[in-house]
């Protein structure tokens, strides 16, 4: 519950002010203190034994400082460490993006389709499925991958998949775009320069995918807000 | 992990990963304690095949390729408490006899032919569903228009999330002899996802096929007819005519297996004297 609290941070400002506002801010699953990305890394990797959140934090404070392929491993390791089907589904949402970030988009195919197979039914997961095939060039994998993301989220349907640009999906330098409700729908090669837009989309997807058993109103950041970027 | 090991503070950034953690394999998460679903032998379900071919020769002594994508549709068969995917051969083959093929070019809306004086190859992708499951193995006739796919037991739950179901039960194989006049159905997904069920009606019967008074749309093919009774698979629907207004079906119970290649996947094979790579 602790690291829903610490997801939901962001929700209003009241409740920001219970939790510490650099973790918030760094989106790491538990308390890091006031502490950089850099110095949060350092600490998770000294650690003797780490756990679940261990790891996922390790892999958003990599994240922050821009090593997508040490923040996909860090992920993996967090999955392997889950005691639940769905934080290890919320492992390998994060493991996907950070591999596509590090420009391994056969592999992030390769886990997206792991990740779809343990939750067919989010539409986030088919998403950023659809996507990383769409730019792999992989003609069959991305008609595959639509069928998919058109049962789960009917909307898709029709153009709006066929071309991206008409689905209000941007299409521009940086590699992982928000797009209507903040979740990572779109990847490209280029990861952008300000950090804060790897990792608030990606973590308003792994909070519904980790959390839906919670009942909760589902608030998400607002893009524009300014984060610090380390 | 190297990088695991930094403790200074001016430690430079880690950039590199280990390629082993890279990969991801549902096998290594303890988390993740999924039984294997069962299902009594019978006919259970639709599912939607999109196939990826590759046909490989040479035209004016120069070699030649090209590739386009194809769907389908195949019934889910449980035999002996082995999962298969059932379809027409065309749907996972492309044509040993292609002579041109023409493909969409790099420039929108424009199409490029590809000509074809000798066909050496063919290679074929299939993904079975929508979450993209490959068969451990093709086996095909190489007299009639029928496929079998086997569906490995991990694969079985992605499998039934894609497939659209007959019945709260499932359908035996064949059980009836079809005869001209009765109305039947023909499932199938023409459409981009959810499947489409067209009535209509035998209009002939000959040996081992019949013919539907109907031109059935692209995607049908593979898919399966169930007799009116709702209660059997009749046949499996291989070609569409729609200057004659009308579909050819394979009658199940005679579909000619005894004569089939079998290929494990990913493996090569040979087909009529050509080199076969199916995945």
């Amino acid at each position: 519950m602790l690291r829903l609290l610490a997801l939901l941070a962001c929700a209003s400002d009241e409740e920001i002010e219970t939790v510490d506002a650099v973790a918030s801010d760094l989106y790491m699953l538990e308390d890091r203190g006031d502490q950089s990305p850099e110095a949060i890394a350092r600490s998770l990797e000294l650690l003797p034994s780490r756990d679940y959140a261990d790891f996922v934090d390790l892999g958003t404070a990599y994240l922050w400082m821009g090593s997508y392929l040490p923040a996909a491993e860090a992920y993996e390791m967090a999955a392997r460490e889950a005691s639940t089907r769905e934080e290890v589904v919320g492992a390998l949402y994060n493991k996907t993006a950070a591999l596509a970030y590090g420009q391994r988009l056969d592999l992030a195919c390769d886990t997206a389709g792991s990740l779809t197979r343990l939750a067919p039914d989010s539409p986030d997961a088919a998403w950023l499925r659809f996507s990383l095939y769409r730019y792999n060039d992989d003609p069959l994998g991305a008609l595959v991958a639509q069928d998919h993301l058109i049962q789960v989220d009917p909307e898709a349907a029709g153009d709006q998949v066929m071309d991206p640009v008409t689905a209000a999906v941007v299409l521009g330098s940086i590699a992982i775009i928000a797009g209507t409700y903040a979740y990572v729908r779109t990847v490209k090669l280029v990861p952008p320069s300000d950090r804060a837009e790897v990792v608030i989309p990606m973590f308003n997807a792994y909070t519904g995918l980790v959390e839906t058993s919670v009942e909760a109103t589902p608030v998400l950041p607002d893009l524009g807000r300014q984060l610090a970027v380390p | 992990m190297i990088w695991l090991l930094a403790c200074a503070t001016e430690e430079p950034i880690p950039t590199s990963a280990d390629e082993g953690l890279l990969v991801t394999d549902l096998q290594s998460y303890e988390a993740l304690t999924e039984a294997v679903p069962t299902l009594r032998d019978g006919a259970h379900g639709l599912i939607k095949l999109l196939a990826e071919h590759e046909v490989r020769g040479s035209h004016d002594d120069e070699a030649v390729s090209g590739s386009y994508v194809t769907k389908g549709t195949a019934s889910l068969v449980v035999h002996g408490g082995d999962w298969y995917a059932v379809t027409a051969r065309h749907v996972v083959l492309p044509n040993a006899k292609t002579e041109v093929l023409t493909l969409p070019s790099e420039e929108e809306g424009e199409f490029d032919e590809v000509f074809f004086d000798r066909v050496d190859g063919l290679g074929t992708e299939v993904a079975i569903g929508s979450l993209g499951v490959h068969a451990t193995s093709f086996t095909f006739s190489q007299t009639a228009d029928v496929a079998v796919l086997a569906i490995a037991e991990g694969d079985r739950n992605a499998v039934l999330a894609a497939m659209e179901p007959f019945a709260n039960k499932p359908l035996r194989l064949a059980g009836g002899e079809p005869t001209a006049g009765a109305e039947v159905e023909a499932w199938g997904f023409p459409a981009r996802t959810h499947p489409q069920v067209e009535r209509v009606a035998i209009s002939s019967v000959r040996e081992g096929f019949f013919i539907v008074n109907r031109p059935l749309d692209p995607g049908f093919s593979g898919g399966p007819v169930l007799l009116s009774s709702g209660k059997a698979v009749g046949g499996i629907i291989t070609r569409s005519d729609v200057d004659a207004g009308q579909s050819t079906v394979l009658v199940w119970p005679s579909l000619p297996l005894e004569s089939a290649v079998h290929i494990e996947s990913p493996g090569e094979g040979e087909f009529l004297g050509l080199a076969v790579t199916l995945r």
